[in-house]
């Protein structure tokens, strides 16, 4: 599956989704609500800090012993009789789980909403070998049918309007339906029941996975996730090798956390503890159970002093909601798989190369993912860290190292300093002065000026005004020379108001 | 044995760390909880999750709200868990009128056969071996004659719930899980919490109820 908008650069994606209305309205209506309804969740529960400490404590232990502790869940696993393979990348992922179906001879998948098959593609590539997937989430639904990406990772549909569904519906075969909410859901409940039935294979994700009892760990609320786990003869589970905790106790923690965060329930309306295959004496669940444990970049965070901590994220979505720049562009804009402040992170972490350096510059460096996550990831330390590495690594364009090498020499040295400033002074008369702003209408600094105030230059600077303001101060006149400070970026000007009028 | 490497080790840890405090140990303030809140506290949540709580103080008042349920969603076919729950409920005859293929043909056919059955059920009804009240969450063991799809697939799930069975946090439930008398961690049981009828506000975040899984919930409990 493919994003419409792959093609575009971030800013033009960006651009494009301010323009659509319906999705800005719909992503700020439903991020507020959600943030709303956390807030309500997280204040009954009492102590909410306390609890993130501990959310970030078992986080924290786990994924620094995480040799340990993925050792003991797949050896437990196996115990408990189901088929543990681990994936270098996604190739190897896909490998695995083809060979699996092929295994089965499956034709139809039923695949129940998972961020790892979407972040290694896995529908495209089992649907290039002739096997059917359905994806069985409302949302995820929708999405596939439309032929389009998630765009949050916990509302999926958020960007689609009932009309857009209905339509969607109808070329499925649907007839007779209105945009009504009831009859939209019980079309889709029909419809999926069959895939369910009749599916040879259940994917799903994993939201935790139990060290000490080899067991995988469900949360849904459609119930969609049961059915896939429940009705077909197999049931392949993908999951990333940072999923574990370590016991059963500390689930509690986890199962307070994360609903909360997610969607501001208490708990989601089914959390699934699986353990194995169905035993021998029952009448349903799979015959085999297959756990495929993904790394796909993953370890390569492990040991890193500024990024291992992203390993920590349990996938809430919480950041999402209160990220003032997905409430304004919503899901698509990012080009990746993972949205919102924890994609701005973890993408170009898990996928190294130009296609999403720029990813990290989504972000206004505001902290609010910070406060929300309920594991504390400091998502915005880390979104500075990596800026600061592909700088270093010689990201940025050629232009932007120049002038940054150019201001480092002009500002470590006084007269170098001097020197530059009336240079400067020079030049911004031909870039253009508006009401004491630089308005660059073209060139280099066009881009930078746009969206943001550039203070003038004042026509003498303080160093040089500095002898004549002592004279003023001491005659006790201040009749011509007022003193004037203008915060904008950081920057201090001083000078006469009536100097940087546009002439 | 790459993942030790990167954490600093030679070899990958053979035994579990030590760690100061395992799970939401010391989270929650250890006040004594009485029965009646207990309860009073799952029927309140369950019904706030839009299910439906009824509290029956003896078997003979369970069975008469069991049969006022059924005959005001006048099913065609009901199916039941088939470990001894209607017996142990008093229920067998409550649930004999509306069981046209009879309860016990169902058992033992291949399993297309089975759930197909199930699936064409409008009501389903099981058991339950926890509750926790602070969720409205019935948390149900698969097992021998216990279905999973019986909870899943009919419209309507109705769960007969012993007072008794009820714990007040989800901690509580996870911690006797743990502890279950002849299993060890990896023989545990599928587990399945439920907390209210199947939801999603996937269009247009309109609240829709019963998507893939029930409708409606009815928790029938039995305080004695
Ligand atoms: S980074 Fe934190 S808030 Fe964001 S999805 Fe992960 S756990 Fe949730």
């Amino acid at each position: 599956m493919t994003t419409s908008s792959e093609s575009l650069d971030l800013q033009d994606r960006a651009r494009r989704a301010l323009e659509d209305d319906f999705l800005r309205t719909a992503v700020r209506f439903t991020t507020d609500r959600l943030k709303t309804t956390r807030k309500t969740a997280t204040e009954q529960l009492g102590r909410w800090e306390d609890w993130r400490e501990r959310g970030r404590q078992i986080r924290a232990h786990t994924v620094s012993h995480l040799d340990h502790y993925l050792g003991l869940f797949a050896t437990n696993a196996r115990k408990a009789g189901a088929r543990v393979h681990f994936a270098a990348d996604a190739a190897d992922a896909e490998r695995v789980v083809l060979d699996i179906a092929k295994q089965q001879a499956a034709i139809l998948v039923a695949k129940s909403k998972s961020m790892v098959t979407e972040e290694i593609h896995l529908n495209r590539h089992l649907e290039e070998h002739g096997i059917e997937v359905v994806e069985t989430d409302l949302g995820e639904y929708i999405i596939q049918l439309a032929g389009e990406a998630p765009s949050h990772i916990i509302i999926p549909a958020i960007h689609k309007t009932r009309e857009q569904i209905r339509e969607l519906f109808a070329a499925d075969g649907a007839e007779d339906l209105t945009t009504d909410t009831k009859a939209l859901t019980a079309y889709a409940r029909k419809r999926l029941r069959e895939t369910f039935l009749q599916a040879d294979i259940g994917i799903t994700g994993c939201n935790f996975a139990i060290a000490e009892s080899g067991s995988v760990v469900l949360f849904t609320n459609e119930g969609n996730g049961r059915m896939v786990s429940t009705l077909p003869k197999t049931h392949i589970v993908l999951m990333g090798m940072e999923r574990i905790i370590p016991t059963l106790a500390d689930l509690d923690v986890m199962a307070n956390l994360l609903p909360r965060s997610a969607t501001g329930q208490k708990l989601t309306t089914y959390m699934s503890i699986v353990t194995g295959p169905r035993k021998l004496e029952e009448q349903d669940g799979p015959d085999d159970l297959h756990i495929v444990i993904l790394d796909n970049g993953r370890s390569r965070q492990l040991g890193d002093p500024e990024f291992q901590e992203i390993l920590h994220c349990i996938r809430c979505g919480a950041c999402l909601n209160v990220c003032p720049v997905y409430r304004h562009i919503g899901g698509h804009s990012y080009g990746s798989v993972y949205p919102g402040p924890i994609g701005a992170v973890l993408t170009p972490l898990l996928q190294e190369g130009p296609e999403f350096e720029e990813l990290p510059y989504a972000s206004s460096l505001c902290g609010a993912c910070h406060e929300a996550c309920p594991v504390k990831i400091p998502l915005h330390d880390m979104l500075a860290a990596l800026r600061r590495r592909q700088v270093e690594r010689g990201r940025g364009t050629r232009g932007e190292r120049m002038a940054f090498r150019g201001f480092q020499m002009a500002f470590s040295n006084a007269r170098r300093y001097r020197g530059t400033l009336r240079m400067a002074r020079m030049a911004q008369a031909v870039f253009g002065i508006r009401e004491g702003r630089i308005d660059a209408q073209f060139g280099a600094l066009r881009g930078w000026t746009a969206t943001r105030a550039a203070p003038a230059l004042a026509d003498k600077s303080f160093r040089e005004r500095y002898a004549s303001l002592e004279q003023d101060v001491a005659i006790g006149s201040s009749a011509s020379g007022t003193v004037q400070t203008s915060g904008a970026d950081g920057q201090l000007t001083v000078g006469k108001t009536e100097v940087n009028r546009d002439e | 044995m790459r993942i030790a490497t990167r954490l600093g080790r030679k070899q990958p840890l053979g035994e579990t760390p030590r760690r100061p405090v395992v799970g939401a140990a010391g989270l929650r303030s250890a006040r004594r909880i009485f029965r009646e809140e207990i309860i009073a506290r799952f029927c309140a949540e369950l019904e706030a999750l839009g299910g439906v709580a009824i509290r029956c103080e003896t078997t003979a008042s369970l069975r008469d709200q069991l049969s006022r349920v059924l005959q005001q969603l006048s099913p065609q076919h009901v199916a039941c868990w088939e470990d001894g729950l209607a017996e142990a409920f008093n229920v067998e005859q409550t649930l004999s009128g509306y069981q046209a293929d009879g309860r016990k043909a169902v058992s033992g056919t291949a399993r297309k056969t089975w759930l197909q059955r199930i699936a064409e059920a409008d009501i389903g009804i099981t058991g339950c071996d926890y509750a926790v009240a602070e969720t409205g969450t019935v948390v149900l063991l698969a097992g021998s004659q216990r279905g999973r799809a019986v909870s899943l697939l009919p419209s309507v799930h109705i769960v007969l719930v012993r007072g008794g069975c009820i714990r007040m946090h989800l901690g509580d439930v996870l911690h006797e899980l743990g502890h279950l008398p002849g299993h060890t961690g990896t023989t545990l049981p599928a587990v399945n919490f439920i907390s209210g009828p199947s939801r999603s506000s996937d269009i247009e975040n309109d609240l829709s109820i019963g998507v893939h899984g029930p409708a409606a919930l009815y928790a029938l409990i039995l305080e004695g």
